[in-house]
């Protein structure tokens, strides 16, 4: 089983979309997929159009009294389940602070269900906070969505350093960024992004561009794949779930 | 993954009455409604069926076609506006589970028609809870079939999956069944590829294999719905010669292979055994009756009442297993063994280049060795596991020359397997009364309903079987006797004549 997860300290960056889209796209590739949204806000669930709400909250998985194959709801594509997101979640940081060893605490609710998922895909909330460093302890790669703009390129700089900073937290953690909402014939975004792909040539290749059909997401509550298959952006997030897949099978 | 739940519709039934219960009393959606002819698809060594999976592929009346990957009963993928053309392998065609098939030539079934509706159970933030189906085949006279009822329960929504069947019983007749609805596509119906002298060891063998596979494929939809026993026999007997032939592959197949396999293999015949005995006791209740004095048989009216509950029982859990996730990994490796030509290159093991005629008679040979060595050890004392246990070398044997009977020389092999069939005979009458008469003693004895008339009959069924069994156990010295002779000796050394013909 690997666990990756879209994360960006910036909001609005594309996770959720990221999350969601990449997850539609790998379980139509037959992979099983899950989906755990943390973040309070509940996008993913949204999306999904499944109700926030976890029995138990977000104590009951720290402190282990719900499990959390409980929790998982089937999405209504094949082989692509989610956690739901619960407003509880907005505590998340507090309940894992209580907890013994707060930093594993992600990994080991996840461990359960190694059998049942080829892959999880963790929608963390724009923090750092120890919740992200218990997905970033949980985590095999962090998809990390960025826009071509300047201070998107200073909170990818940020996360770069926090993990060379702490090669004991993150051992084994890759980072695989890649563009989001990129408008090309816009000449700023084309020049961040050459200028970042110089200084971090680890970048991904695929590039998701601004599009409607992500807006509409939210109006037909579906990945893009399921409404406008074949689409430049059902495209896009293909192209880029390919990569992602190479990269990590090479890792 | 939770199980698919299945219903037939008692009666002839009407597919549009049960659509209007379950849309206009029950609220549920239509998503799509297709009248359509469906072919079955498969390589030539089952690749699909060993995987656990069904590949469909679905002609509309209007004309539109698609492709449809099951598995368990659920649809996984499906391509709409492929070809009308049934397609002769998946390459170039974007249906991911079915990506490991590559360029694999596809062979058809015979096409059957269906109506099939696919209906959603949604919340008011319009999310799917549970899927239903609804199948009605014709058979091949155009009769309708039952209608099938295909209640898929999503994960974290059991209760609404529950309150649907719940509602489903009150308002429409139905009674659980043990197939789906792609169980009624029909298998391909496949033609010998079975090892040719010209093969070599590892040619040989792997054409056995994928002959004995697409035999159990055949028979596997008929294993599922468990309403003639001989699907299963068919299956069960496959699977035995699998396993002679993963046995008697040392030197041919690569170990690691070899001894995965035979594990699973070994799992496949052990989990359908109590539903063979079961058919068994079922067949045989009339002999059982016939075998008691008249004023006894009435009492064994309950047993086979008994005996059917029994049979269901321990069918459905069969089912179960046949459909297990173990089941389609260990199908899928299967194939993908079968089917990748690195793993049979003549340097995976030392004799697998050999010519097949030479690793196979040295094969049937070496069994036969072992029956008469193990039949000259049989004593009037033996217990019945030494009997069992030369049982096993028959089979072997017999296994054996049947695989390859095309490889050896068949007269040979016919004189050979004469003998054999009557040492069978014996050895199968033996163990089959005794096994009998255990199981049947200890189905009574787990139920405290049994009346006491019943017991007195199956008493009598007991001692029967016993009468049976010493009867069998006479003959097979003289079995052994017969098969232990010059004739068949000299027909052994002679298995492989023809080689000697064609080099002259």
């Amino acid at each position: 089983m690997k666990v990756l997860a879209t994360y960006n300290i910036k909001g609005g960056v594309g996770k959720t979309a990221s999350a969601v889209n990449l997850a539609h796209v790998a379980a139509s590739r037959g992979r099983r997929v899950l989906v755990w949204d943390l973040d309070p806000q509940g996008a993913a669930t949204f999306y999904f159009r499944i109700a926030p709400k976890v029995k138990g909250g977000a104590k009951g998985i720290v402190k282990g009294s719900t499990e959390l194959g409980d929790a998982i709801k089937a999405t209504d594509f094949e082989n692509l389940d989610l956690v739901p997101a619960d407003f509880s979640y907005r505590h998340l940081d507090l309940w894992l602070d209580d907890a013994k060893r707060p930093l594993t605490r992600i990994r080991r609710a996840l461990r359960s269900l190694s059998d049942e998922y080829d892959t999880v895909i963790l929608d963390c909330p724009p923090s750092i906070s120890l919740t992200s460093e218990g997905v970033f302890r949980a985590a095999d790669a962090l998809l990390v969505p960025t826009i071509p703009t300047t201070l998107s390129l200073r909170t990818y700089e940020q996360l770069d350093r926090f993990v060379e900073d702490h090669p004991g937290m993150v051992r084994e953690l890759r980072i695989l960024g890649f563009f989001s909402i990129v408008e090309r014939h816009r000449r700023l975004h084309r020049r961040f992004m050459d200028e970042l792909r110089g200084m971090h040539p680890d970048l991904l290749e695929t590039v998701i561009p601004t599009s409607n059909d992500i807006e509409r997401m939210g109006v037909e509550r579906k990945p893009v794949g399921a409404f406008a298959r074949g689409s430049r952006s059902a495209r896009a997030y293909e192209a880029l779930w390919a990569e992602i897949e190479q990269r990590l099978a090479t890792a | 993954m939770i199980e698919v739940e299945r219903y037939e519709v008692v009666g002839a039934g009407d597919v549009g009455a049960v659509v209007d219960v379950l849309v206009g009393s029950m609220g549920l959606r239509i998503d799509r409604d297709e009248d359509v002819t469906r072919t079955l698809l498969d390589t030539a060594a089952g690749a699909v069926a060993a995987a656990g999976a069904v590949l469909e592929h679905r002609l509309a009346t209007e004309g539109t076609a698609a492709l449809v990957w099951s598995e368990s009963g659920r649809v996984l993928d499906r391509l709409d506006d492929v070809p009308r053309e049934i397609p002769a392998t998946l390459d170039g065609i974007d249906l991911p589970r079915a990506a490991s098939l590559g360029a694999a030539p596809l062979v058809p079934g015979d096409p059957v028609r269906s109506r099939i509706i696919a209906l959603s159970c949604v919340d008011e933030a319009e999310k799917t809870t549970v899927r239903v189906v609804v199948d009605r085949t014709l058979d091949d006279e155009d009769r309708p079939l039952p209608i099938l009822l295909e209640v898929v329960p999503l994960r974290g929504y059991r209760g609404e999956a529950e309150r649907l069947v719940g509602e489903l019983q009150r308002t429409v007749a139905i009674r659980t069944s043990v197939t789906g609805s792609t169980d009624r596509v029909r298998p391909m119906v496949t033609g010998s590829i079975g090892p040719v002298r010209t093969m070599t060891a590892a040619e040989g063998w792997r054409a056995a294999l994928r002959d004995l596979t697409a035999v159990m494929s055949e028979r596997f939809p008929g294993v599922l719905r468990g309403d003639d026993p001989e699907e299963l026999h068919g299956f069960r007997v496959a699977i035995r010669r699998i396993r002679t032939l993963l046995r008697d592959g040392g030197g041919v197949l690569s170990p690691a292979d070899r001894t995965r396999f035979r594990a699973d293999f070994l799992w496949l015949g052990d989990v359908t055994t109590p539903t063979r005995d079961a058919d068994v006791h079922v067949l045989d209740h009339p002999t059982f009756v016939t075998a008691l004095p008249a004023d006894r048989r009435e009492g064994l009216g309950p047993l086979l009442d008994v005996l059917l509950a029994h049979r269901a029982e321990v069918h459905a859990e069969m089912v179960r297993d046949l459909r297990s996730v173990r089941r389609a990994e260990f199908g899928a490796a299967w194939a993908t063994w079968l089917d990748d030509d690195v793993r049979w290159a003549p340097a995976v093991a030392p004799r697998a280049g050999d010519p097949v005629l030479d690793v196979a008679v040295a094969a049937a040979r070496r069994a036969c060795r072992r029956l008469v060595k193990d039949g000259r050890a049989v004593r009037k004392s033996s217990p019945p596991v030494v009997l069992h246990d030369l049982r096993k070398d028959a089979k072997r044997v017999r296994y054996l020359l049947e695989c390859f009977t095309p490889v050896f020389d068949a007269a040979s092999v016919e004189t050979v397997t004469e003998r054999l069939r009557s040492l069978q005979d014996s050895l199968g009458t033996f163990q089959d009364a005794a096994v009998q008469a255990r199981a049947l003693q200890a189905l009574v004895d787990a139920r405290d309903d049994v009346a006491p008339e019943t017991l007195i009959a199956v008493g009598g069924v007991i001692e029967h079987l016993d009468r049976v069994s010493d009867r069998a156990r006479r003959r097979v010295a003289g079995d052994i006797g017969r098969f232990d002779d010059r004739k068949v000796r000299r027909a052994m050394e002679r298995l492989d004549r023809t080689k000697g013909r064609d080099e002259r």
